[in-house]
């Protein structure tokens, strides 16, 4: 009796689902921006709110144009929204955000095929195209706790004068750097809403592994390649602070725990996401290192993301009972080797024998 | 909501305590074994662990009786059906022949009860479309002249003989598939110079093997005794999960200091019971893609099958009881029973109090793999080795995240998420660059996607398929060598 067809199986399954999984994504970026909140001030709640509506709003357009169903809500539009607002720098004039939300949801998310097909992470997309566009405006770093007003649209240069500061990545290229470690990981700098504090980064990340939501191997691997690759490029400075310094500041903890991880456009085998993980830190710092523009994560992440499908199938994993691509590569290379050996012999002893 | 953060909670302790187990204990642990060949307690990567809901473990197996009548379906088994020797009318004894296995792969059949046969035509039974003999019980019990116990001791016996008393009996493998046992046994003959106890139940809610190594462990470790002798194997390995300690204990106790036998532990972990995967967990030898485990020399069987092939030569007791755990939410007490073959499960699930709530779903076997039941008039089989009645939640399937969950959690290394795109497409090339040949069926990508997106449904049309396909194709190769001779 032959029984292939079980419709239902199985019966029982895992609690976690996509909405569970994008909620929790929310929840572990929240300690690092209520601390932004605090350290900047109520014009960062502004954005932030701003920000959730402009994206939420884009996200119901979107659905309607594109005719895709109201139903499966789950929260990664929100989780998009608060990364966003995370990305920018508190000074930022107000419309930048709506412009970005459109960028990031109906460009990017909308046109790309969405959830699942998006093979870019449509924040970094969004984030990526306002540099290019309006570099000044996203490149203005403020102390942390200065007065700025929270509803005005655009700040002019005047009133920011007396608060203006080089970003910690600025300081970094030119030698002046300042700031201690426990500056860093507690976050008093200047930087984005979002990117401050490395010990807030670093309890979503737990938040993350235990819940079983991001897997461990992309963030170490996007740290480890970061590290080794700002060692390598230290230059005339102390190595390992150098190196130490370069992963606390500019955003390689918030782009390797929740950007780099994202799911449509990070790899599925463990090796891809190894690769893929090293590779991104790796390039951070060379862009950062050796480009104009010193927010190198974004461009850094996005340039491994169109890799992620490419590293999959190169480092498929090996299916039971039979042997790897590597193996076979491996057997027939030492089978070519020998065979060559072998066909060179006879002449070798001819060689010899004439001497 | 409430319930929901208790959940959340417990979600956390679980991530926690797997941690705890995986990477603090294993360095500390000595995973002893105490038999002087040490096997190392690998195990296979992926997997998913799911709750144990071992509810019937401390229940101690009933033996039950059947009722009114038996329904005992003539197609139990893997392979060809048996065809009946009695008509309709005829009275029948508990133990007798009633169905005569035909050539190739297939098993006889006897009788669970003795009574007057009163029906012999086709019906449904959870397996698929069946001749059903049915017997009204006259509830007397009379055994069969044929139940007698085998003549020979094991010892001096020769293994062609106790391999034709094992087909007599009509023992099938009892793991759910029913392969018959003298088939396996005939052709591990010279071939094999191990053989494995699958003793590992790693589906939730079942424990009719762990009540069985509790209470006839000495049934069980004879019964591996004459298998032995019978395929000409020189050890035995016990493979038994880490839950069930008890059962170690005991097993440990018996066996003693023993040459060919040896009690492996494995780690907690579904589908740990899978053939393959239990022999690469075994030996670290994995069974290359397309060949039977008995080209590394190792044959698996059940342990109830053990014990069946113990009754079968101290009794003389054919093959007409099987082994169940009702269990599940919806059932008033839960328990392990012993009932003959061709009890149905609506009789079964009243024996246990009946439904203290309406079930969704009435399932045959374990809820990963088994098979859901509409009709609860069918039929219990020499297979059936649960009965489950639970509530089940209604899961809308949402588009892939790829998240990569699957991936993780396959035990034999393929990538679900993609050989289920290749399915939808019907694009064969890509099904079969993904190496869609080696998944097992274990369900653990379907259980753990967050999409709730069916892949085992998908990906078992497309092995389907792909079957169809290379049969044609080996059908017209064979046309093509007639018409060539």
């Amino acid at each position: 009796m032959k029984q292939m067809n079980n419709p239902g199986a199985p019966h029982i399954r895992h609690e976690d689902s996509a909405r569970s999984m994008t909620l929790d994504f929310c929840i572990a970026l929240l300690p690092a921006l209520i601390w932004g909140f605090y350290v900047f001030g109520v014009r960062s709640v502004v954005i932030t709110l701003l920000s959730l509506v402009f994206f939420l709003g884009f996200e119901a357009l979107s659905r309607l144009v594109f005719k895709k169903a109201f139903l499966h809500f789950d929260f990664s539009a929100v989780g998009s929204a608060l990364l966003f607002a995370m990305l920018l720098p508190v000074s930022v004039p107000l419309w930048i955000i709506p412009i970005g939300a459109f960028l990031a949801v109906v460009v990017a998310k909308g046109l790309l095929g969405g959830m699942g097909k998006i093979f870019l992470n449509p924040v970094l997309f969004a984030k990526a195209i306002l540099l290019l566009i309006f570099p000044k405006q996203l490149n203005l770093f403020t102390l942390p706790f200065s007065p700025l007003s929270p509803l005005k649209i655009s700040l002019s240069k005047e009133s920011l004068a007396p608060w203006l500061s080089t970003s910690p990545l600025a300081a970094l290229k030119e030698d002046g750097f300042t700031l201690t470690l426990s500056d860093l990981i507690t976050g008093s700098v200047a930087g984005n809403i979002g990117e401050i504090s490395a010990l807030l980064l670093l309890a979503g990340l737990l938040y993350l592994l235990v819940r079983g939501v991001v897997f461990w191997r992309i963030p170490s691997a996007f740290l480890v390649g970061a590290f080794f690759i700002s060692l390598l490029f230290s230059g005339e400075k102390n190595a390992f602070s150098f190196a130490l310094n370069s992963i606390l500041s500019g955003g390689i903890l918030l782009g390797g725990i929740f950007l780099a991880t994202d799911p449509p456009s990070s790899p599925v085998t463990r090796g891809g996401m190894l690769l893929y993980g090293f590779l991104g830190g790796a390039l951070t710092i060379l862009f950062r290192s050796f480009g104009e523009n010193v927010q190198g994560m974004v461009f850094a992440i996005l340039a491994v993301n169109l890799l992620s499908r490419p590293l999959d199938l190169l480092l498929k994993p090996r299916p039971y009972g039979k042997t790897s691509l590597s193996a076979i590569l491996w057997k027939k290379c030492k089978t070519l080797f020998t065979n060559l050996i072998e066909k060179i012999k006879p002449l070798l002893e001819k060689l010899q024998k004439k001497n | 909501m409430r319930g929901s953060f208790f959940a959340f909670g417990e979600g956390i302790e679980k991530t926690l305590k797997k941690w705890y187990n995986n990477f603090v204990l294993c360095f500390f642990e000595v995973k002893s074994k105490f038999y002087k060949e040490i096997i190392m307690a690998l195990s296979f990567r992926g997997g998913i662990h799911p709750d144990e809901m071992k509810l019937t473990a401390k229940c101690p197996i009933e033996e039950k009786q059947a009722l009114d009548f038996v329904n005992i379906p003539l197609g139990q088994n893997m392979g060809e059906a048996a065809l009946p020797l009695v008509k309709i009318g005829d009275r029948v004894l508990k133990g007798q022949k009633i169905g005569e296995a035909k050539e190739g792969i297939s098993s006889p059949v006897h009788a669970s009860v003795s009574g007057i046969v009163t029906a012999i035509e086709k019906g449904p039974t959870h397996l698929g479309e069946s001749d059903i003999i049915t017997i009204e019980n006259d509830f007397k019990n009379e055994i069969s002249p044929e139940v007698v116990p085998f003549d020979t001791p094991i010892s001096q016996a020769e293994p062609d003989a106790l391999i034709e008393h094992i087909r007599k009996k009509g023992i099938v493998g009892m793991g759910g598939k029913g392969f018959p046992t003298w088939i396996k046994l005939k052709e591990a003959r010279g071939n094999v110079t191990k053989i494995i106890i699958n003793c590992a139940e790693s589906e939730p809610y079942l424990t009719s093997t762990h009540r069985l190594l509790l209470e006839k462990t000495e049934e069980i470790v004879g019964g591996v005794k004459i298998l032995l002798r019978a395929c000409g194997a020189e050890k035995a390995i016990f493979a038994i999960e880490k839950n069930k300690e008890d059962c170690i204990d005991k097993l440990q106790k018996i066996l003693g200091e023993s040459e060919s036998f040896a009690v492996a532990v494995l780690k907690t972990k579904y589908p740990q019971g899978n053939e393959r995967l239990l022999i690469r967990a075994l030996t670290g030898k994995e069974v290359p893609m397309g060949e039977l485990p008995l080209s590394l020399g190792i044959t698996v069987f059940n342990a109830e099958t053990c014990r069946a092939v113990y009754r079968a030569f101290v009794t003389g007791e054919p093959s007409i009881s099987c082994m169940v755990t009702v269990s599940g939410d919806c059932v008033k007490t839960p328990s392990n029973l012993s009932l003959p073959i061709g009890v149905s499960f609506r009789q079964a699930l009243e024996m246990c109090g009946g439904f203290s709530a309406k079930p969704d779903k009435i399932i045959a076997g374990g809820p990963m793999l088994g098979l859901a039941v509409e009709n609860t008039d069918f039929p219990i089989t020499k297979t059936v080795g649960g009965i489950l009645a639970i509530k089940e939640k209604n899961y809308k399937e949402s588009p892939c995240i790829r998240c990569g969950r699957c991936v993780k959690v396959c035990p034999v290394g393929l990538m679900p998420l993609e050989i289920w795109k290749a399915v939808l497409k019907d694009d064969k090339k890509k099904a079969a660059f993904y190496h869609i040949d080696v998944c097992c069926s274990c369900g653990c990508c379907t259980y753990v996607c967050p999409s709730r997106i069916p892949l085992l449904e998908h990906i078992r049309k497309g092995k389907e398929e792909m079957l169809k396909e290379t049969e044609e194709k080996n059908a017209a190769k064979e046309a093509d060598n007639e018409t060539n001779e």
